[in-house]
């Protein structure tokens, strides 16, 4: 098994954006570039002619959450190309982040960053944020995505995926059970994601139990997609670029936060143990056994996200290599992080010749129903 | 608030009452979605019937059950379909491409096509569409659905063959969908001209057109969804949009190239359309013979239609015939059957086991021939009705099972080996199989019982919205009848109508007097009550255009192909394209197809134009709209036309048809699959222009 220390890349952004991604991606140089189908949801403000239903209404536009690594300390430059090339600073386009990240791979996996970009020197400050993760059932992601809106912080993204964990051992019981699942990613700067996530907790209801779960972990952000309400423009520059030219003056975004911050209280806060999230990559359908063997190691149920591996290269003749890609998130305690990757290990993760990988980063917390 | 708990692995006990609770929502839930689709079309069919067309449902009872069946049916079978046949289908594309080269793949995805389209044998469903056909009058279309089904069958079959190995390779290599449209229809097109400038191929290029929309069945065109979107995905290709769609397009086009090849090259062997004189004339031996399938055929066929003496003309040697032993070596019976016997169980396949439908009584006969699922059943005793539902049960499950075990059997050998792996979950696998051949099975037992029946009785109530009606049932016999008695009233053309005093509920009445029931003998007179039109003529044709439109809609909204693509579309698309968009645009493009459909038989409007008007407009749209909404609509456009509407519109077609004194009622389901891709392209299209751009230049 071989460890490297690397910054994840991740781009949630318009596919209608997708080639131009995967393009720079590819001058960027790098070797594997993974992408999950997803949505962003934002406002768009009612313009019916009676101002009897001036309620804004929900706007979906089909999106992918792209990934991929670089080595620590080049992830500025990388970003800044990528959110150049694909102008993301247009409002409504996209966000691009990065965190570091501990990848765990076969010892004869080809190494999975690219190599740091030439022109280090261009690159933008990136601000503290927290990249929050929550998971509910499905359908219950459009009424939590509304109220992020409407918080007025971010531009949520939605993406699909499948629970795992107790519904597998039901025996054939488990068609009762409905495993869709929807995974709703956001940012909120890091001064007000306590409140952030308090708030979509409180909303999930995720204090009951099978409701769901929600984590965030910290990251550093070029762009944030903050083009919350859509709607005709009606000055030279959108709020939100107002917002973001304040943001790059100020340097930072603590000048808009919600909360008072480090004045409120924080209960409960030293009894938590620290976390960590164990994020397993891997072929299309071998997830299952990995996370049984995680889930006897000690971590919670998972939520499988299908992934597609995006490369611009030609098919050669013959067999191909599947594009069809897995992931699931296994938030843990610290302490536990070895004894799942042993586990993960044992079932074959790091064997020779897998091109699965597991990626351990941190998480700043985490809330779900604590059992009764 | 805490992290996940870790839970001990290994099985969970559940106590039984709590399982019971689990499974019954989650049947409750399943039935229920179902149970909502079905609603408007059961209501519809019943209210219209009943108010509109003012005749009783009858066998209610037994309509209601076949309703819940299929409610049920439905159910059992979605489920089905979505954890055992479609997880089986996407493995089989994520695997195999990484397995094997693309000829192996090649040949899996022919033999894919071949046998769906033999497991889901559609030429049943045409055969009882084209059920009137006279061999004379349509000599081509008489011989494909009849000694020559077997070639339809293997055109077909190859043309969805063609169209799986087709899909796969542009998955694998990331061809573009728009340019196969482009190129394909008008291709079609031009095919389609040539046969109809033919006067021996005409007559067969809607029935051509429909096996495009009826190829695609309940099973198969899930599967090859799946299928698609597996080898799209291990591919990876696209920009994380509907990849896997367009194979369905393929599978209806290529059919209907296949059937129009066919169709030209048999042509020549066939004569043009003629008399019953001409046809069995002894100088068009060969042709007629060729047509029918063999000489004994023919001469049934000729003791119905030919006089005597004409008879006698044709066949010189007949009055040996009771005793001589046909060429092909078998025997000649006692009884030749009559000609429209022969027609009837040559044509039936589907129908046959209905008769227990009980039809309106009193329908006025005006078509010589009658669908023999209208004929009036005889005295159903309550154990021949107990028999005959255990034939379709039997017949149904066996349906069922031949449609579903061969696929399963080809996609589970795909996977154990050739990529030598178990299929994934195969408890699951093993159940969806199961629940999906029940759910078949049931859906079929319930459609014949119930949604069909309920169609062909408003199928064969339809007529009354623009023709009179006699109802025999209400016939009154009046005895010592004198012709004297009877009154003339003028005519401003100078004829006279005649008229009989009659004793009525308020006093004397006057009833029409129809010499021809007035039996000089016995001084009898029958009179038979004629219901007049549920209105006049032009406004019982927009009646007529009107059922033909919400039947349609009604139907595809309960289609379970087009609920799987739509579901299948909205988990692809994270639920940014709406299964209830798709439906609604396809339900309502399907409604206009039908319209259009019955339109076209009703008033005997020419075949080409109507088909070629919607699809050039279609490719128009097609030419501006991106890729995916592309393949989308052209997929829908295949799907459409399911085992709800296809009944449906034969009953009502047949109904109709027969009245309007069409040849075929051939030609409806072509045209309810053309105009829903014009509905999901301009939906597409408004949907796009509403959402805007993502300005600065869109780079897509």
């Amino acid at each position: 098994m071989k460890r490297y220390e690397l910054s994840k890349i991740t781009c949630i952004a318009d596919a209608r954006l997708s080639e131009t991604i995967v393009a720079e991606a590819d001058r960027l140089g790098v070797p594997e570039l993974n992408a999950a189908r997803a949505k962003q949801v934002s406002l768009r403000e009612g313009n019916r002619p009676l101002p009897l239903h001036r309620a804004a209404s929900a706007a979906e536009d089909r999106a992918e959450a792209f990934f991929f690594y670089v080595p620590r300390g080049a992830e500025c430059p990388a970003m800044t190309r990528l959110g150049d090339a694909a102008e993301l600073d247009v409002p409504g386009r996209g966000s691009v982040f990065a965190e570091d990240v501990v990848l765990l791979a076969a010892d004869d996996r080809p190494a999975p960053a690219a190599p740091p970009p030439d022109d280090a020197a261009s690159c933008r400050p990136a601000a503290d944020y927290d990249f929050i993760r929550c998971i509910v059932q499905r359908g219950k992601g459009d009424e939590l995505a509304r109220t992020m809106l409407e918080l007025g912080l971010c531009v949520p993204a939605v993406s699909y995926g499948e629970g795992m964990g107790l519904r597998d051992k039901l025996g054939l019981l488990r068609i009762t059970v409905p495993q869709a699942k929807e995974v709703l990613w956001f940012l909120a700067p890091a001064s007000d994601a306590d409140l952030v996530m308090d708030a979509a907790a409180r909303n999930a209801g995720l204090d009951r139990p099978g409701r769901g779960f929600i984590f965030r972990s910290p990251v550093r952000a070029e762009v944030v997609n903050t083009s919350i309400y859509r709607g005709s423009r009606r000055h030279l520059a959108s709020m939100e670029q107002v917002i973001n030219a304040l943001d790059s003056l100020r340097g930072s975004t603590d000048w808009r936060r919600l909360s008072a911050g480090d004045r409120r209280p924080s209960r409960r806060k030293a009894e938590r143990p620290p976390l960590a999230a164990v994020s397993i990559v891997c072929e299309d359908g071998a997830a299952a056994p990995l996370v049984q063997a995680a889930m006897s190691a000690g971590a919670g149920g998972a939520t499988l996200v299908r992934l597609t591996r995006r490369d611009s290269a030609k098919p050669t003749a013959g067999t191909l290599e599947s594009h069809a890609l897995e992931t699931c998130d296994l938030v843990v305690a610290r302490d536990a992080v070895d004894p799942i990757v042993a586990a993960l290990e044992g079932a074959g993760l790091f064997a020779p010749g897998s091109r699965g990988f597991a990626e351990v980063s941190a998480v700043t917390s985490a809330a779900t129903y604590a059992g009764g | 608030m805490a992290p996940k708990q870790a839970r001990p692995a290994g099985a969970v006990r559940i106590p039984f009452r709590r399982k019971f609770a689990m499974v019954h929502s989650y049947a409750r839930d399943k039935i229920a979605e179902q149970a909502r689709a079905v609603a408007f079309i059961t209501a519809y069919l019943a209210v219209f019937q009943v108010f509109v067309l003012r005749a009783p449902v009858v066998d209610f009872l037994g309509i209601l059950a076949g309703v819940l069946a299929v409610v049920v049916g439905l159910a059992f079978f979605m489920e089905g379909l979505f954890i055992g046949i479609m997880p089986l289908g996407e493995r089989c594309g994520l695997r195999l491409p990484a397995r094997v080269g693309l000829p192996v793949l090649a040949a899996f995805a022919a033999v894919l096509g071949v046998t769906a389209t033999y497991a889901e044998p559609a030429i049943g469903l045409l055969r009882a569409q084209g059920g009137s056909v006279l061999p004379w009058q349509a000599p081509l279309l008489y011989f494909l659905l009849n000694g020559g089904a077997g070639w339809t069958v293997t055109a077909v079959a190859l043309g969805v063959g063609g169209a799986v190995v087709l899909g796969v390779f542009r998955f694998l290599r990331g061809w573009p969908f728009k340019p196969f449209v482009m190129v394909a229809v008008p291709a079609l097109l031009a095919l389609t001209w040539f046969a109809v400038s033919d006067p021996r191929s005409a007559s067969i290029v809607a029935l051509a057109w429909d096996t495009g929309g009826v190829t695609t069945g309940p099973v198969t065109v899930p599967l090859v969804i799946a299928l698609g979107i597996g080898v799209s995905r291990i591919a990876g290709r696209g920009s994380g949009g509907a990849d896997g769609f367009g194979v369905v397009a393929y599978a209806s086009a290529l059919p209907v190239a296949a059937v129009l090849a066919l169709g030209l090259a048999v042509a020549p062997r066939v004569g043009v359309p003629s008399s019953p004189a001409a046809f069995f004339d002894p100088d068009n031996r060969a042709a007629a013979s060729f047509v029918v399938g063999s000489e004994n055929e023919l001469r049934s066929l000729a003791r119905g239609a030919l006089s005597g003496g004409e008879y006698l003309l044709a066949f010189p040697d007949a009055s040996f015939e009771q005793n001589q032993i046909s060429d092909s070596g078998t025997s000649i019976t006692s009884e030749t059957p009559d000609r429209s016997e022969t027609l009837f169980t040559k044509n039936t396949s589907i129908t046959k086991n209905t008769t227990s439908t009980n039809e309106p009584s009193g329908r006025k006969q005006t078509a010589g021939i009658q669908d023999p699922s209208m004929t009036p059943p005889n005295a159903t005793a309550a154990s021949d009705d107990l028999i005959a539902a255990r034939g379709i049960v039997a017949k149904s499950t066996l349906d069922a099972l031949k449609a579903i075990v061969p696929l399963a059997l080809v996609l589970l050998a795909a996977l154990l080996l050739i990529v030598r792996e178990k299929p994934p979950r195969p408890d699951e696998i093993a159940l969806g199989l199961v629940f999906s051949v029940v759910g078949l099975a049931l859906f079929s037992v319930g459609l014949d019982r119930g949604l069909t029946s309920l169609g062909r009785q408003a199928g064969s109530a339809l007529p009354k919205a623009w023709t009179a009606t006699e109802r025999s049932d209400l016939s009154v016999e009046y005895r010592d009848v004198d012709p004297g008695d009877v009154l003339r009233a003028a005519l401003p053309d100078g004829g006279y109508a005649e008229y009989l005093a009659v004793d009525g509920k308020d006093g004397p009445a006057w009833i029409p007097f129809d010499r021809s029931r007035w039996n000089e003998e016995d001084r009898t007179y029958l009179h038979v009550p004629e219901e007049k039109p549920v209105a006049g003529l032009g406004w019982g044709y927009a009646l007529v255009l009107l059922f033909a439109f919400a039947m349609g809609v009604g139907a595809t909204v309960a289609e379970p192909s087009l609920n799987a693509l739509g579901i299948t579309l909205e988990e692809l698309t994270t639920g940014t394209f709406k299964k209830s968009f798709l439906v609604k645009a396809v339900a309502a493009g399907v409604g206009v197809g039908m319209a259009v459909g019955f339109a076209r038989i009703l008033f005997d409007w020419p075949f080409l134009p109507l088909v070629a008007g919607p699809y050039l407009v279609a490719l128009l749209l097609t030419a501006m709209s991106p890729e995916e909404i592309s393949a989308i609509a052209w997929d829908s456009g295949g799907v459409t036309t399911g085992p709800i509407t296809v009944p449906l519109v034969i009953a009502a077609g047949l109904g109709v048809g027969s009245t309007a004194g069409a040849v075929d009622s051939f030609g409806i389901l072509a045209l309810a699959s053309a105009y829903p891709i014009i509905a999901v392209l301009a939906a597409g299209a408004f949907a796009e222009a509403r959402r805007g751009t993502i300005s600065k230049g869109d780079r897509a």
